[in-house]
């Protein structure tokens, strides 16, 4: 059985070359790309320490700023949403929002999709606010957020539904 | 003391989400000084190293478009021969001497196209070896791209003209009136054209061409024609939506300007009297 940190790493690592060699480049409306990489904030395991969680958002948002030339927007956003996310898995999954497996198993199925949609929502917003970081363009914020939102949504769900773990 | 301990440790994931959060805000926040440091000249190199391969296997996928376009581009060269060389039959012997060249152009293939985010920054495969410096210009068959933000030794990044905080100097072809051209965020094909003063004639399809105020770009390249316009109630300024001749989404290869005189000129104008 291999350890769960090596498969975690192994996953973290296929998604960040996924986002930006293929869904960095699908720019839908042409200001618009979704988020498969935000599977590693959702997925990864959610009784982890939260200390850890934190420092490894900030370094897979600041790999991201180094790899797309958009400097801090992805760090502020990665960082942000491992420092919320148990937050939002208490609002959305209830009782079981410490439950390691909480994704896979033990949660209602709506319960599990607030649980996806805020945390891809919340980081999409936090992310366009960087990247315009100008309340004059509040309007292209909240479009981008949303349409990134959406797209993202279906992706990680269909990755989700598909990689299920056999019950 | 032991207090200031235990608030540390109870507290420490809020501690770290707030150190590394104004990390980020301070690497956000100074996006002029972040760009010339030390982090951008890695972060140049990781990017190229990273996104190169694929875009060598990428091309072979669009030979067949790529030869359309160079095909296009080589016969408005053609022409642009031709018109020459009718002019220079018409001029005596001792005239046609030609001007010393002051802009010399260097072909690069772009690595990372970017167009989604309010400042885009675009990735070429040519770098300090090549002789490209800071502040060059880069065009692109139909008209202007970007100006180059920062070398490593293979590759270069620019700075897209759909950068927000970019403004480039612009005139009208048939007039040579001089305006502002900056890009609103929004439409990749639409920028802004402002300090057009309400006096001058505008119409719809009035080609826009680089003004050569700046050591970035020659005169003249082409950058698009008037979309749309309006002059506020108070009056003034022109309003002007232009449309750009490159289509910023679909680009691939370009060329990078060198301007001979660019110190010379420099010199002069920091030059204290």
């Amino acid at each position: 059985m291999i350890p769960y940190y090596t498969r975690f790493f192994f996953l973290a690592s296929i998604l960040l070359i996924l986002q930006i060699l293929v869904f960095d480049n699908i720019h839908l409306f042409n200001f618009s790309n979704p988020a498969i990489y935000l599977l590693i904030f959702i997925a990864y395991r959610l009784d982890s320490d939260q200390f850890g969680f934190i420092a490894i958002g900030f370094f897979i948002g600041l790999f991201l700023d180094l790899v797309t030339q958009s400097p801090g927007a992805h760090s502020v956003a990665g960082v942000s949403i491992a420092f919320l996310r148990p937050f939002i898995s208490r609002f959305a999954l209830g009782a079981n929002f410490d439950q390691p497996n909480a994704l896979s198993s033990g949660s209602l199925w709506s319960n599990k999709m607030a649980y996806v949609f805020l945390m891809i929502l919340i980081h999409q917003f936090i992310f366009s606010l960087m990247l315009y970081f100008n309340m004059a363009h509040l309007w292209m914020v909240i479009k981008q957020s949303l349409v990134n939102t959406f797209f993202s949504f279906i992706l990680i769900v269909a990755s989700l539904t598909l990689f299920q773990p056999k019950k | 003391m032991q207090w200031v301990l235990n608030a540390i440790l109870r507290y420490k994931n809020f501690l770290l989400f707030l150190l590394l959060l104004n990390f980020g805000l301070y690497l956000s926040g100074s996006q002029s000084s972040y760009h010339n440091s030390q982090l951008a000249k890695i972060s140049l190199a990781i990017s190229g190293a990273i996104h190169q391969p694929f875009v060598q296997l990428n091309s072979y996928f669009n030979l067949a478009d790529e030869n359309k376009r160079l095909v296009e581009e080589n016969n408005a060269l053609k022409n642009l021969v031709l018109e020459r060389f009718n002019q220079a039959e018409l001029m005596p012997m001792e005239s046609q001497e030609l001007p010393r060249q002051q802009y010399w152009s260097l072909p690069a293939k772009i690595i990372r196209n970017s167009f989604t985010q309010s400042r885009n920054i675009l990735l070429i495969n040519k770098g300090s070896n090549d002789s490209v410096v800071r502040e060059m210009g880069v065009i692109g068959p139909k008209g202007i791209i970007g100006i180059v933000n920062q070398t490593s030794g293979n590759y270069a990044s620019v700075l897209s003209i759909l950068y927000r905080d970019l403004k480039i100097n612009a005139k009208f072809k048939k007039s040579n009136v001089f305006g502002s051209l900056y890009w609103l965020g929004e439409n990749p094909n639409e920028m802004q054209l402002e300090d057009i003063a309400s006096i001058n004639p505008v119409q719809i399809g009035d080609t826009l061409v680089t003004g050569g105020m700046s050591t970035y770009f020659p005169e003249g390249i082409p950058i698009g024609t008037v979309k749309s316009f309006e002059l506020p109630e108070n009056g003034g300024y022109y309003d002007i939506r232009i449309g750009l001749f490159n289509n910023m989404t679909d680009l691939e290869y370009v060329y990078v300007i060198g301007n001979k005189n660019r110190e010379e000129i420099i010199e002069l104008i920091e030059r204290k009297p």
